[in-house]
């Protein structure tokens, strides 16, 4: 994840949508866009985004719009490498463990803190992309020094069958 | 009288920018005038699912102005509504609402006006 990284809102609130929006754009330099419905953000082309938050009642506004885990389905089926944040303004230990079942990195209860958890969790994924580009340094580090370690051992196993080195202490 | 609507959390929120604290105002007085005709109606026609959705999107952004016991008869009536018992009792809190409502966007009104 970028500095310019790519966050989705998807809430029918417009009031949730605004203030999240206003809250993470002060944080940093985000491109963030906002949905009304989750149909609108899958149909969104090219446009992948690094870390979603989900309303987890999209359906109660919009008639026969799909819900908050059928979208969550889906993005995750989509995007395997989006981060998906659940929104929902019941505080019920069930819907977290539905959300997080599905693939969900987290779930806020809407209110005056949610901004705040919000916040936190945005820095939490950015903390956890770095760990794991830093991983992934490691692995290739490993990996180049074994095939050279490797390459070193066959060339003086060559060289020895040559006899162009041997263990003899002096010159020849 | 007591004021039903208390801004300090939009305005912490805001960071002391009027222009965001009217702009969430405004989307708060739109909502209230939106989603408050869909509470009588629904509750008038026993639409127990249109009643506990606009009752709860009431709830979140009430929430937001403060409005602690608006927010409270709208969490009774958003259970109620789930478990499809309406009572003669929440007529009374329909129509204690109504009138919070009525009067926090007087309130807020007010608030633009001076701000």
């Amino acid at each position: 994840m970028s500095k310019t990284s790519t966050i989705f809102i998807i809430d029918d609130d417009p009031m949730m949508q605004n203030m999240l929006k206003d809250h993470l754009s002060a944080m940093s330099n985000f491109t963030i866009h906002t949905f009304a419905t989750g149909e609108e953000a899958l149909a969104s082309g090219q446009l992948v985004p690094d870390i979603v938050f989900l309303d987890y009642n999209l359906d109660s506004k919009i008639a026969n719009a799909m819900d908050g885990i059928d979208v969550l389905r889906e993005i995750k089926a989509k995007y395997p490498t989006t981060e998906v944040v659940m929104l929902s303004g019941q505080d019920k230990i069930e819907v977290a463990v539905d959300t997080m079942k599905y693939g969900a990195f987290d779930y806020i209860v809407k209110g005056e803190s949610a901004f705040y958890r919000a916040e936190k969790t945005v820095f939490n994924l950015f903390k956890l992309a770095q760990l794991k580009r830093n991983a992934g340094m490691y692995k290739v580090l490993t990996i180049t020094f074994g095939v050279a370690f490797l390459i070193m051992i066959i060339v003086v196993v060559i060289l020895i069958s040559k006899g162009m080195i041997s263990d003899h202490v002096g010159w020849f | 009288m007591e004021k039903v609507t208390n801004l300090d959390f939009i305005q912490k929120f805001s960071k002391g920018d009027m222009s965001r604290v009217k702009k969430y105002v405004m989307m708060y007085i739109q909502s209230a005038d939106e989603e408050m005709p869909v509470i009588e109606k629904s509750f008038h026609d026993k639409d127990y699912k249109k009643l506990k959705t606009a009752s709860h999107t009431l709830k979140s952004i009430a929430a937001y102005m403060g409005m602690e016991r608006a927010q409270q008869l709208l969490k009774k009536i958003e259970d109620s509504a789930s478990n499809e018992s309406v009572t003669e009792e929440m007529a009374h809190d329909i129509t204690q609402l109504k009138e919070m409502i009525t009067l926090s966007k007087d309130e807020l009104k007010a608030f633009i006006a001076q701000n």
